[in-house]
């Protein structure tokens, strides 16, 4: 073991810290430079203080992040605690690199002169990465999307898999894997499908001008009244929304619970149809007839139907004997004389 | 079993009209059971009709009764539409429910001496499990400046079929008799999303079918000097306690007024009558569904209906 001077550290308290460093320097075991002769300044007192100072940011960052993780585990998504261990953990990484830099003799200063032209050259170069950087941050304290969530952002829809620092992962409706840069995300509009715990969709359903409206909406309203996701308040509503050129139309609207809103809006219209098709409501065809004049209708009547039908300078013959889905006239019809 | 008679003293309030201290003579419309379960036996062969007695009061000849309890795993049910079953096969024992279109099919590894518990259980789950809150609608009451009633209401019942076996109990499948509905309290921004039932108002516990609908005691405090109207309540699923005997499922809450548009709503541990049996909960404490929007509403049992009481 090497032997640590008393007297020069005796003299150094009596001549000053100038002479304390140097005889240390000169006589200690932890001054001693075991490395030298590579040209490495290091002393045993540097790698042992490396040694401690990586093991304790290794520990300590460790500590953090579990803590980190206890604190919000259940609180906050699994992303976003996820986001803030790695954060956490780099954070402790940085100050451990900056205090292990004096021991391994890494001088900033000399980086100072040069250091505004690198920073303005990082800067530019890295614009993109710390913009995508400080968009994660606060994206994660907005909180405009969480795991989950179906979305849709920059034409793309799908659902949020994971919310990372740089970007953020979306599977879309057809399972394909898409990511998002954060900075994108940040600045377009999002919209997220299931921040509300309801949502509303619609229904148009056309039915011919010679059925009943009235038991048409009835029937409706008795439907989606019977489906358990077809909230009762907000009470669905249907009404005649307009009138078509081919029969009345009619708007359904109706809330669900927002995660299940496509499963009730899969399952209702066909149990509508059904319904309405079960009281004889029809749901016409889109049509086009077009006439000449009186005889030309009366013909076309017989071509078509084997009779001649209304008079055709009624606006009744278009109700009476337009083709709907029963009737199976072609689509669209014109007498050309 | 010899009829008695039960008397429920009801306070002065505007929705019944008796003087307070009144009481009411009601007629006991089921028999008691026991609060230790025994081991039920399946009926040597299931009737289309009932899986148990009648109940002895002749009021309630009537409504069949389904029973509730611990049975042997080879229990079957065949009930008002609702077929249950348990088949032993190969060393597996296959559990077989059908009740209308809907159908659960569960395979069981399980040594002998395993029992089959059916309960009532929170009216949350059928068809899929989306809230934790149940919204009973009633037609409008007035309550009386600082008045105090009870009333009594129907929740709908959904059954859970529990395995026990070694001391452990889980759930194999949940099912109701009702047509399950849900709705929305308060905004899509800020509300909760709920389980929804219409019942009418009693002035006493209501003759229901056990299986079918449950008997709530609710019991409503105007703390404030106006008068109050209310005409829903909705009970957070940590505040469910259910009991049951031979013929009535029940639940009871409070309902505290603070003003014309809140109240605090909490469940109560307390069965309709004594000698009930307490049913097993589904409720587990778990972070908030994605269908609740209401933070600082809800503390413990207690739900703030801040959004309106009509």
């Amino acid at each position: 073991m090497a032997e640590i001077n008393v007297s020069g550290i005796m003299d150094s308290l009596f001549n000053g810290a100038e002479s304390l460093s140097t005889n240390v320097e000169n006589t200690s075991f932890l001054a001693t430079k075991p490395f030298e002769s590579f040209g490495i300044a290091m002393t045993y007192g540097d790698i042992i203080a490396v040694v401690v100072i990586i093991a304790a940011t290794f520990i300590i960052a460790k500590l953090l992040s579990n803590i980190v993780r206890r604190m919000f585990s259940g609180k906050i998504d699994k992303g976003n605690l996820a986001f803030m261990e790695k954060l956490t953990r780099w954070t402790i990484y940085f100050f451990g690199f900056l205090a292990v830099s004096t021991p391994l003799g890494i001088d900033f200063s000399g980086l100072m002169v040069a250091g505004g032209i690198i920073a303005v050259a990082i800067g530019f170069a890295s614009q993109s990465t710390l913009s995508n950087f400080i968009s994660g941050l606060l994206l994660m304290f907005e909180r405009p999307v969480s795991l989950g969530d179906n979305i849709a952002v920059k034409g793309t829809e799908g659902y949020v898999e994971d919310i990372g620092l740089m970007s953020t992962t979306l599977r879309t409706y057809k399972g394909v894997y898409v990511r998002v840069p954060n900075e994108a995300m940040f600045t377009s509009d999002i919209t997220n499908y299931v921040a509300h715990i309801a949502r509303r969709f619609d229904y148009n359903i056309t039915i011919r001008y010679k059925d009943d409206a009235e038991k048409a909406m009835k029937i409706i309203k008795d439907t989606v009244d019977k489906h358990p996701y077809a909230l009762k308040s907000p009470a669905p509503s249907v009404f005649v929304d307009n009138l078509g050129p081919n029969g009345s139309n009619l708007l359904v609207r109706i809330w669900a619970p927002s995660g299940y809103w496509w499963d009730a809006k899969t399952e209702l219209l066909g149990k509508i149809v059904q319904a309405l098709r079960a009281a004889g409501i029809v749901i016409p065809f889109d049509q086009n007839v077009v006439w000449f004049g009186h005889d030309q209708n009366k013909s076309l009547d017989r071509a078509m139907y084997g009779r001649p039908m209304q008079p055709s300078s009624s606006p009744e013959y278009l109700q009476t004997a337009g083709p709907g889905r029963e009737q199976s006239a072609p689509e669209n019809v014109a007498q050309v004389k | 079993m010899p009829n008695t008679k039960l008397h429920y003293s009801f306070p002065s309030n505007v929705f019944i009209n008796q003087p307070e201290g009144t009481t009411i003579p009601l007629r006991r419309i089921t028999r008691r059971k026991s609060t230790e379960q025994p081991v039920q036996t399946s009926p040597s062969a299931p009737s289309s009709a009932s899986a148990t007695p009648p109940v002895d009061d002749e009021s309630s000849d009537e409504i069949p009764a389904f029973a509730y309890g611990r049975f042997t795993f080879d229990y079957a049910v065949n009930f008002a539409g609702l077929s249950l079953a348990v088949e032993q096969s190969r060393g597996m024992y296959h559990y077989h429910r059908a009740i209308g279109k809907a159908v659960r099919e569960a395979t069981i590894s399980s040594s002998a001496g395993a029992r089959m518990i059916i309960h009532p259980v929170e009216p949350l789950y059928v068809p899929d499990p989306v809230t934790d809150f149940l919204e009973i609608k009633f037609s409008e009451i007035m309550i009386e400046p600082n008045g105090k009633t009870v009333i009594f209401l129907t929740f709908p019942i959904e059954i859970g079929v529990f395995i026990e076996s070694k001391g452990e109990t889980d759930v194999i499948d949940v099912f109701t008799f009702k047509q399950p509905k849900y709705s929305m309290y308060g905004s899509s921004h800020r509300g909760v999303i709920t389980k929804w039932h219409k019942s009418q108002v009693h002035a006493y516990p209501p003759q229901v079918k056990n299986y079918e609908e449950g008997v709530l005691r609710l019991t409503i405090q105007n703390t404030t000097d106006e008068w109050v109207y209310v005409s829903r309540v909705i009970i957070y699923e940590k505040g469910m306690f259910i009991h049951y005997d031979d013929s009535v499922v029940s639940m009871a809450a409070e309902m505290t007024i603070l003003n014309r548009e809140s109240a605090d709503v909490a469940g109560v541990d307390r069965p309709l009558r004594p000698e009930m049996s307490r049913s097993i909960r589904l409720y587990k404490p778990r972070k908030m569904s994605a269908f609740s929007n209401v933070s600082g509403s809800l503390v413990d049992t207690v739900f703030t209906m801040d959004l309106g009481l009509i």
